[in-house]
């Protein structure tokens, strides 16, 4: 099969500018609808399709997903101040699937062949597209710590993918004596939800105050400082006595002596320089990459990430593949679900321009990432970013910024926000 | 009929000049709209669930609502700090563009 883009280029190639117009006319009479390819159902890849539908009724568009639901990870700390339940953060893919026709491939991909434009099933199928676009999310980089891998992580949490590890490491939370230690290792940067370490530990801390108000939380963080942190310390220090020597909360700032060893049998982790950690309750967040499928086809780069075009998501390593959410390099824009629906909506807009060989439009991204202190303490971090002079996504100078944190009426809508934020996140991705 | 050419000929030019590309690096309604979706699609009432939905708004008071919110004339817990992304005239046109969505647009 030959795709339009490489019979125009094949065209241009032998017969000079002139045959430009003829694209068109040939693709109408010779091919069908175009067909859309989305490897990977999070926030990314929902969105992708839902609004390539509303952007265009005629093209073909196929989610592959290995998982028949879809567990958010946004919300997922809330679990553990026991005010969000694993089942309300649990989204199925038929509402998605039926209301905007799109084809759901239950399964995972085993490879990508960008020359041919196929990506292959696990079950042995092939699909052809004329664009794909992947948003496979994380994968961890275990070997940064020594001990640590894939099998122990059922019993040593990272639960940075939501679901049954959040369920783990919320039993064990829920079991710990009270005087206990629950130690987080904080991943370093780029990592998915910068926010993410510091609201687990806020959540835990209030679930802990309430029922085992001896207990301590030790964040170790091989990074000198973190998103919003002036806000959680603010409210830290307000809810959970930090600075003081009955705070519920350490924070542990090690970058030049990082937890590069685990002895899992004795839930402890181990300094590059030997201080040791021993824990009751253990959560290790390890250093991240792109997902798996994306390392595999040659799309990250010694990075570890995928290096994209900002305007159109589309891989600078090859044609024809875009990347989006975590796995692709959007910075200054965050490893955030807001980020990924974001870039999902710019990359679905420049899909469709090209396919209908329409001008590209000039996107817009926003993020705001809420965190809880407590359920009725919120904080906030938001930008607006569009294009530089380069072509290079940027912060709008003079939008954005954190939370007033003088202003406690601004706090209470926060966490309110926060929680309807959610609401109108997953109704915007997935229903 | 010469004079018809050169009006002619006139409307043509007029007409090129209109429609040719504006180079002002303005974001169009519909793609801005879909950002402000992320936040703005839940039915869910929250405590003035008037003050969430967006489509078919009057466009006046929508864009007075945003203008205030930029130049922090209103309170607000998160909207100043995302519409100082935008210029007046794309705030103008976003407030337009919502007031003319219906249903399931």
């Amino acid at each position: 099969m030959i795709s339009r883009r490489s019979f125009c280029k094949a065209s241009l190639a032998s017969s000079a500018g002139l045959l430009i117009n003829a694209c068109k006319p040939v693709n109408i009479i010779t091919r069908s609808a175009p067909d859309v390819v989305i490897i990977g159902g999070g926030f990314g890849g929902a969105t992708a399709a839902k609004y390539l539908r509303k952007l265009d009724s005629n093209i073909k568009i196929t989610l592959i997903e290995p998982s028949r639901h879809y567990v958010s990870c946004p919300g997922s700390n809330w679990v553990f101040a026991g005010i969000q339940t694993i089942e309300a953060l649990t989204i199925t893919y038929a509402t998605l699937s039926k209301k905007y026709e799109i084809t759901f491939v239950n399964d995972s991909v085993s490879a990508i062949d960008p020359v041919k434009h196929s990506v292959f099933l696990s079950n042995g199928h092939r699909l052809q597209y004329d664009r794909l676009i992947v948003s496979p999310g994380i994968d961890f980089r275990w070997e940064t710590i020594d001990g640590y891998n894939k099998n122990i992580a059922n019993s040593i949490p990272h639960a940075w993918k939501a679901g049954e590890q959040t369920a783990i490491l919320n039993k064990q939370l829920h079991a710990m004596p009270n005087g206990g230690t629950v130690v987080i290792c904080a991943p370093p940067n780029p990592f998915r939800c910068p926010p993410g370490p510091y609201e687990r530990a806020s959540m835990m801390a209030y679930y802990l105050k309430k029922h085992k108000p001896n207990s301590k939380i030790l964040i170790l963080d091989p990074k000198s400082q973190f998103s919003k942190q002036s806000l959680f310390i603010e409210g830290w220090k307000k809810h959970y006595g930090y600075g003081t020597d009955n705070s519920m909360i350490d924070w542990v700032s090690i970058p030049d002596n990082p937890v590069i060893r685990l002895d899992a049998k004795n839930k402890r982790v181990e300094t590059d320089f030997g201080d040791q950690y021993k824990a009751d309750v253990l959560n290790i967040i390890p250093a991240q990459k792109a997902g798996k499928i994306a390392e595999k086809s040659g799309l990250s780069d010694e990075s570890g990430w995928c290096p994209v075009d900002h305007q159109t998501c589309e891989s600078t390593l090859y044609p024809d593949i875009h990347v989006i959410g975590d796995a692709s390099i959007q910075s200054p824009l965050p490893k955030s679900a807001f980020a990924a629906s974001s870039e999902a909506k710019v990359c679905a807009f420049a899909v469709i321009s090209s396919l209908t060989n329409q001008a590209l439009l000039e996107p817009v991204w926003i993020n705001t990432c809420y965190s809880l202190i407590t359920p009725e303490h919120g904080i906030s971090v938001a930008m607006v970013y569009k294009l530089n002079k380069d072509r290079v996504v940027t912060k709008v100078k003079g939008a954005g910024g954190v939370t007033v944190k003088s202003d406690q009426k601004a706090l209470y809508l926060e966490s309110k926000y926060a929680r309807h934020w959610y609401d109108s996140i997953i109704k915007d991705s997935f229903l | 009929m010469i004079k018809k050419s050169i009006s002619n000929c006139i409307l043509f030019v007029v007409t090129v000049c209109l429609s040719a590309p504006v180079f002002a690096k303005d974001v169009s309604a519909k793609v801005m709209s879909y950002s402000c979706n992320t936040c703005h699609s839940s039915d869910r009432p929250l405590t003035r669930p008037d003050r969430m939905i967006l489509k078919g708004q009057d466009a006046n008071k929508l864009e007075k609502s945003l203008l205030d919110f930029k130049y922090d004339k209103r309170f607000s817990s998160i909207m100043g700090r995302i519409s100082k992304g935008f210029t007046d005239t794309e705030l103008k046109k976003l407030a337009l563009y919502f007031s003319q969505l219906k249903g399931d647009d």
